[in-house]
């Protein structure tokens, strides 16, 4: 058995669905992303598994333990908040200690165990600061400390970077990713950013309005989204709606704006959907390559390392291009005439 | 126009102060009744004020009669205040407009209310009776004064306190009760100041025996002209300046963190 399961978990609140059927096993050790825009339930989901919630129905299990009707301080589960929720009377030690105390964990283990947490977060000349003399950075530290001094079976975040600045930000992933290493222990976190998710865990699970849209490593779930809605919300993704139909003896996929398109995956039905592809997976090409699609640049953009054209073809579809800016690769201009195409294994087929 | 606005400040101080002053400046005068600039210097009114059995005594029921309300009001204003503002109660606006009605209530009225009340349960002229009636009428600061610094409360303190392992009592005393404390204590200075302060219902529920301070001063200036009273108006206004201006610097200042 997993080390976290969640069993058609479901929430509703009146007549509002804030979660339902939702189903995850997380492995030991594993650090697992829920990414979703907001009111997709993400926190919601949290805040059960933590104890603040009660699920209308489905069960939380922890370590074999099946913990859905147990009370929040009786769950060893760690969660970071939002706004950290470090207690303003108390110093940084004397918060450290809250939860240690509550534990009853005699006072020599709780000293050494305060200490050990504080230099692993790297904050030992700050025990005797108060919450306000701390920055940000240092308040999340804090933050985390307090929770690993505990031993958690589990450790929650709750879009715990959303209060720092952006270099402080992507910094911290580096840093929570490297303690959750270091201490082993399994993680959820909470986020509505989709880089976060991306470079941070080892698996996401994309949720939207309350139930999971996919499940995946990063790669999969950018290389492979299963539905629209997650090829649309994580990076940027062009959308052919259509349906395949078959023409002397191979397959073409003919658009509801009249388009047709020779280049299909491998495993496209014969049903109607939608074919999505990356920008970063197309290319120009020359007039004579097969199955290539003519159009116009409408806009040329500035992006940094890369360009963004905005391309508008014959059939009035309109397709983002994103070209690396490379030695040899120069750089097109507004009005260009251009053709472009993308390997059939780049582009994926999505049952609308 | 700033000189205007500088003359017209003063003025206004003057206004409210300047009564005060003169009260305790009487207080220190030789005269045999209250004299403006006083004449003589003396503190024998004082010593009339402590050297009087029924004025002493009448410190002594007023003292007690308002720290007894004001532990029971700090208590009920307090978990009312926590339960008002905390949990979704049915009917929540009605319980809340019944817990503030006793400062909207002319107080004649309600005077008259608790004595019927209290007729029936055979509580008036009784210690118990007036602690309840105080309770009744002071509550409702408490409950004010809290309800302002639950507002500011992060609620996710007590989750956190929770979350890492801390039962009701110790979320309670431990993080919710010292974050509250400013708003508890200045309630409770208030409602100790609004019940020893309290004439019109206590006039009504007092029998002879428990003739507090306010009534006491009632009655001796209407037979008595002497500076006695201006003599400890002179002592509450200094023992009030004494509790309430650290109260008021410590808890109830704006803060900058």
């Amino acid at each position: 058995m997993a080390y976290l399961t969640l069993r058609k978990l479901k929430k509703t609140y009146g007549a509002t669905v804030a979660v339902e059927d939702f189903d995850l096993s997380v492995e030991a050790g594993e650090f697992v992303a829920l990414l979703g825009p907001s009111g997709c339930g993400k926190t919601t989901t949290l805040r059960m598994i933590a104890g603040f919630v009660p699920p209308t129905s489905g069960e939380i299990w922890i370590r074999g333990a099946d913990v859905t009707a147990l009370p929040a301080h009786r769950r060893n589960v760690g969660l970071v908040f939002q706004n950290y929720a470090l207690f303003p009377h108390m110093t940084v030690r004397a918060n450290i200690e809250f939860g240690l105390n509550a534990h009853h964990v005699d006072s020599a283990q709780a000293d050494e165990r305060v200490r050990s947490v504080l230099a692993l977060v790297g904050l030992s000349s700050h025990e005797d600061r108060f919450p306000r003399e701390l920055s940000g950075g240092q308040q999340q530290r804090v933050a985390l400390a307090r929770v690993l001094a505990l031993k958690p079976d589990l450790l929650l975040f709750d879009e715990p970077l959303s209060n720092l600045d952006a270099k402080l930000r992507v910094q911290m992933r580096q840093e929570i990713r490297r303690l959750q290493r270091e201490v082993g222990v399994t993680a959820l976190f909470v986020t509505h950013d989709q880089e976060e998710a991306m470079t941070m865990a080892d698996r996401i699970v994309v949720l939207d309005r309350g139930r999971i849209a996919q499940v995946g490593s990063p790669a999969e779930i950018y290389d492979r989204p299963q539905t629209r809605f997650v090829a649309d919300f994580i990076g940027i993704s062009n959308f052919f709606e259509g349906a395949p139909f078959p023409a002397a003896g191979r397959s073409l996929f003919r658009c509801t704006s009249g388009l047709e398109i020779g280049i299909l995956p491998e495993n496209a039905p014969g049903a109607a959907g939608v074919l999505a592809v990356r920008p970063e997976k197309i290319e120009f090409v020359s007039a004579d390559a097969p199955h290539s699609l003519p159009g116009i640049i409408r806009q040329a953009m500035q992006l940094g390392s890369t360009m963004e054209y905005l391309i508008e073809l014959g059939s009035g579809d309109r397709v983002i291009v994103h070209e690396q800016k490379r030695p040899r690769v120069t750089i097109r201009q507004t009005g260009e005439q251009v053709r472009i195409t993308w390997h059939p294994a780049d582009s994926v087929f999505l049952q609308s | 126009m700033r000189i205007l606005l500088r003359l017209l400040n003063a003025a206004i101080l003057l206004y409210l102060l300047a009564p005060i002053f003169v009260v305790m400046a009487t207080a220190f005068g030789a005269s045999a009744y209250p004299l403006f600039p006083p004449e003589g210097l003396t503190l024998k009114w004082f010593h009339q004020f402590w050297s009087t059995p029924e004025l002493r005594d009448a410190l002594r029921i007023s003292a007690t009669l308002s720290a007894t309300s004001t532990a029971f009001a700090t208590i009920i204003g307090t978990f009312s205040a926590l339960a008002l503002v905390r949990y979704r109660l049915p009917g929540k606006t009605a319980i809340s407009a019944v817990l503030l009605s006793p400062i909207l209530f002319p107080a004649v009225v309600l005077a008259l209310a608790l004595l019927i009340a209290l007729q029936r349960v055979g509580l008036t002229q009784t210690f118990t009776g007036l602690v309840a009636a105080h309770t009744l009428l002071i509550t409702p600061f408490v409950v004010r004064l809290v309800m302002a610094s639950l507002a500011e409360f992060d609620p996710s303190l007590e989750e956190a306190a929770q979350n890492l392992g801390a039962g009701w009592w110790r979320t309670f005393f431990r993080i919710t009760l010292p974050l509250i404390r400013p708003g508890i204590l200045a309630g409770a200075v208030f409602a100790f100041i609004m019940s020893f302060d309290e004439l019109v219902v206590t006039l009504l529920l007092a029998g002879p025996e428990l003739q507090t301070l306010p009534i006491r001063i009632f009655n001796y200036v209407q037979y008595s002209s002497d500076p006695t009273i201006s003599a400890i108006s002179t002592c509450l206004i200094a023992a009030w300046l004494a509790i309430g201006i650290p109260v008021y610097t410590r808890f109830l200042s704006v803060r900058h963190s």
